[in-house]
């Protein structure tokens, strides 16, 4: 698998707070990685050393396969489109005028595909309006097409839904999926409102503490947060050839349990069963959302 | 870095607060040259104000230019494209630098223009009043470099204050340096203001300077009055300041941390 961003044991301390503390993930291409973890676990500071904002006290990363030490790095920085924590623009320029800021910055030769860019982003009609009028949403996206200048292939959005409303979040999150589908930008994204990073993430990175608990694809966490019926029979062997002949999909997880992903008919099940002696002792829904799966997750890495 | 020097030239002078500056200093200008054309010390005005007004008013204006870089975090959007910090933080003191600059010659050559016009500039060395124009615009300079760095310390609102506040203690320093008697001469030189106010902008030798008779009675060294200084090496001293004080922003500013 080719990664755009890898890290290594990288480390921030700011005073006497370790922000991160050997912090190691891989953001794989074409991806949307969903950065996981609450306020203070070091989304943000991970955010900062990627994007060149502040260095690393120990540790380190690659960006396109370019060490964070490589004089190099700046070029690769180019193709980089960030927003951290707020979006930054210049509150007293409309629209157009904060993209054409941006153009100059890169130092592109013209102001084409700024049209383009304010049309994908929802604000093309905002004409003479300055960007201090604008919504937090407008404003949100304003920073985004701010980024997207000088068609950059890796896309960094630090909490970009913070503070928005239904409509807005809604708004940002068709626009990321856009982006990441129509123009395969890879987006690395923090949040601590799970549920909206799991509509988006095709990648999950778990952080606590500054460091990475687990990182999984998406399907590995649909099937750890999978709706089931967990049942505690006194033979799972029996079960399993049941279910087996009913066509269930199902996890055997010891000797007594087991997961069923389907709702069976409870009376045949149980008849089935007793027919080799097996009983059905509980059945119990299990629902492990994406909240309880990061608590438990937590949990773990305070224990470790 | 020259992309970036364009970008921040272009938000400067597209900038309506600047803009709306230029035209106050303008006015403000051709007023003065006006209302003091028949006092000699009306070619010594654009000194005062290097010395005295502008330190403070460059400060504020330095920091409301800078601030959007930090508070709005645009300065972001320039070092996560892969610019150098070294090359973000000399557009930014080009742009300050020049900001300041400016506004400074717009006031100084109105007034000087007007004064000229309306008024009797028979006796006036055109020669030294450049020179003073100069070294003073180097003060401006001087200012505008130390407020850039303020900046870029402060990162914020606190700019302001400290903007406002280190103005102010450098103004004292500086009368302070004037009213001691015991100041080496070589050390002196680093203080632009003394050398500005001891030019003599006259051609006739025995028009007193009108800085120092209207400052009889305040504390100003006779010694330090009696000097003159050689153009060169206080352009010199002043360039070193400005050169010193921007290496030490610029090393700061490429090992801190910006959020």
């Amino acid at each position: 698998m080719e990664y755009i961003l890898k890290t290594t044991g990288l480390c921030k301390q700011y005073k006497n707070f370790m922000a991160l503390n050997g912090l190691t993930m891989n953001v794989p291409k074409g991806s949307i990685y969903g950065f996981i973890g609450k306020n203070g676990a070091g989304k943000t500071t991970l955010i900062r050393l990627v994007c060149g904002l502040q260095n690393p006290t120990e540790g380190g990363y690659e960006l396109y396969g370019i060490k964070n030490t490589d004089k190099s790095i700046l070029k690769s920085r180019r193709r980089i489109g960030a927003v951290i924590e707020t979006p930054s623009i210049y509150t007293e320029m409309t629209a157009v005028e904060n993209l054409k800021q941006q153009y100059r910055i890169l130092g592109l030769p013209s102001f084409d595909g700024i049209d383009e860019i304010l049309k994908l982003v929802g604000l093309e009609d905002t004409g003479k309006k300055k960007a201090k009028n604008f919504s937090l949403g407008m404003r949100q996206r304003l920073g985004i097409a701010v980024s997207l200048c000088g068609n950059p292939d890796f896309l960094v959005l630090d909490e970009p839904i913070n503070g928005l409303d239904p409509q807005g979040i809604v708004e940002i999150r068709e626009l990321i999926l856009r982006l990441n589908k129509e123009r395969k930008i890879t987006v690395l994204i923090s949040s601590h409102i799970l549920d909206e990073l799991a509509k988006l993430a095709t990648y999950f990175g778990f952080i606590d503490k500054g460091r990475i608990v687990r990182e999984m694809s998406a399907e590995e966490l649909e099937a750890v947060c999978r709706k089931c019926m967990r049942l505690n029979v006194t033979d799972t062997t029996v079960l399993a050839k049941v279910l087996d002949d009913m066509q269930l999909e199902y996890t055997i997880i010891d000797d007594k349990h087991a997961d069923v992903y389907a709702k069976p008919n409870i009376t045949q099940l149980s008849l089935a069963l007793a027919k080799d002696n097996c009983e059905v002792l509980t059945v119990e829904e299990h629902d492990e959302s994406l909240e309880s799966f990061y608590l438990s997750m937590v949990g773990g890495a305070d224990h470790a | 870095m020259l992309k970036l020097v364009n970008a921040y030239f272009n938000r400067l002078f597209k900038w309506r607060i600047f803009q709306i500056l230029m035209a106050v200093m303008l006015v403000m200008g051709v007023v003065l040259g006006l209302v003091f054309r028949e006092l000699l010390i009306v070619y010594q005005i654009p000194v005062i104000a290097s010395s005295l007004i502008f330190p403070i008013y460059i400060g504020v204006v330095i920091a409301l230019f800078n601030y959007p870089f930090f508070t709005n975090g645009t300065i972001r959007n320039q070092i996560t494209v892969g610019h150098k910090r070294s090359s973000v933080f000399f557009a930014d003191w080009a742009a300050s630098s020049v900001f300041a600059l400016v506004l400074y010659l717009i006031l100084s050559l109105s007034i000087l223009c007007t004064a000229a016009i309306a008024g009797n500039s028979n006796m006036v060395c055109w020669e030294n009043i450049v020179l003073g124009l100069v070294i003073s615009s180097l003060l401006v300079m001087l200012f505008a470099t130390i407020s850039q760095f303020i900046c870029v310390m402060l990162k914020g609102a606190m700019s302001f204050l400290a903007n406002y506040l280190s103005s102010q203690i450098l103004i004292v320093i500086a009368m302070g340096v004037m009213s001691f008697d015991g100041t080496p001469k070589a050390l002196l030189y680093f203080f632009p203001s003394v050398v500005c106010m001891n030019i003599n902008y006259f051609s006739d030798a025995s028009v007193p300077n009108p800085i120092l008779a209207a400052s009889e009675g305040m504390s100003i060294s006779e010694t330090i009055a009696s000097m003159t200084f050689d153009p060169l090496p206080a352009i010199g001293a002043v360039i070193l300041e400005i050169a010193v004080i921007y290496l030490i922003g610029m090393l700061y500013f490429r090992k801190t941390d910006i959020k």
